[in-house]
């Protein structure tokens, strides 16, 4: 099986069919990445994945084969995260959520959603890389473009909250 | 272990998993496609517009006295002008090439 550097490769060199086989790949992680950000909903969670592997596709050239695809997925992914929140008021889907794209009775844990409901954006993106996903603190810093001071305080902070 | 970390250990191993992730490539590729369709044709209409613009300028300009100033100057040509018409001509079609390679490649990705 070729890895994902290699995909990538191919993607620039012979063309998007090979991008499919990444979506393939990395579909499931992104809509769960999106599920556990967005507390459960399903369309945001849908469309994260779809803008995160847009994105990704336009900023292709830029990916550094020596690092992880899905680590630098996961970037792009909380990066279209915090533009659907900031446009949230007047954020519209991208197509018809009526349509049964995905599992209807999905399996979520809703006592989940609800601790971490209290929290602000950027903890719940903390929260959810260190403990769910279990990034060390440089990673997140890296992932999210903060330092890791900032990361660690924001941390304590919202470990204080869901005490 | 605390009800805290059982919710966190139960998200864990929480998976979600795609129904289809055939409809979501293809759509995710066809707006790819769609993208490079509109960034092609807005290079190439910019391309027409250029010529458009170089053959009005052509046609408009006073051709008799463009080409008196031409056969005046063809009998005062040396070797040295020749040169430079040249390198200049050929540096032009250089730099064209490359900068219709760099297009066509972000036209790609």
């Amino acid at each position: 099986m070729e890895t994902d550097a290699q995909l990538v490769l191919r993607t620039l060199n012979e063309g998007s069919h090979y991008y499919g086989l990444l979506i393939q790949r990395h579909a499931d992680y992104l809509y769960g990445l999106g599920m556990r950000l967005t507390g459960g909903k399903r369309e945001f969670a849908e469309d994260i994945s779809q803008q995160t592997f847009l994105k990704s596709y336009s900023y292709l050239k830029s990916f550094d084969s020596q690092k992880n695809f899905r680590h630098w997925l996961t970037g792009i992914a909380i990066n279209c995260y915090r533009d659907m929140i900031k446009k949230e008021n007047q954020y519209t889907p991208l197509e018809n959520t009526q349509e049964a794209t995905y599992t209807p009775a999905l399996q979520c844990n809703r006592d989940f959603f609800s601790v971490i409901n209290p929290l602000s954006e950027d903890e719940k993106v903390i929260f959810i890389l260190k403990y769910i996903y279990e990034h060390q603190i440089n990673e997140i810093a890296d992932l999210i473009d903060m330092k890791a001071g900032t990361v660690k305080s924001k941390i304590s902070r919202a470990m204080e909250k869901l005490k | 272990m605390n009800l805290f970390d059982s919710i966190v250990e139960k998200e864990k191993r929480t998976t979600y998993t795609h129904k289809n992730k055939d409809l979501l490539s293809f759509y995710v590729l066809t707006l790819v496609a769609q993208q490079q369709a509109a960034r092609k044709l807005k290079r190439n209409l910019l391309i027409l517009l250029m010529l458009f613009l170089v053959s009005l300028s052509l046609l408009l300009s006073p051709l008799t006295a463009v080409l008196h100033t031409m056969m005046t100057n063809l009998a005062s040509l040396s070797l040295i002008d020749i040169l430079e018409a040249v390198i200049i001509g050929y540096g032009l079609v250089f730099a064209l090439f490359t900068i219709l390679r760099g297009e066509s490649r972000s036209g790609l990705v």
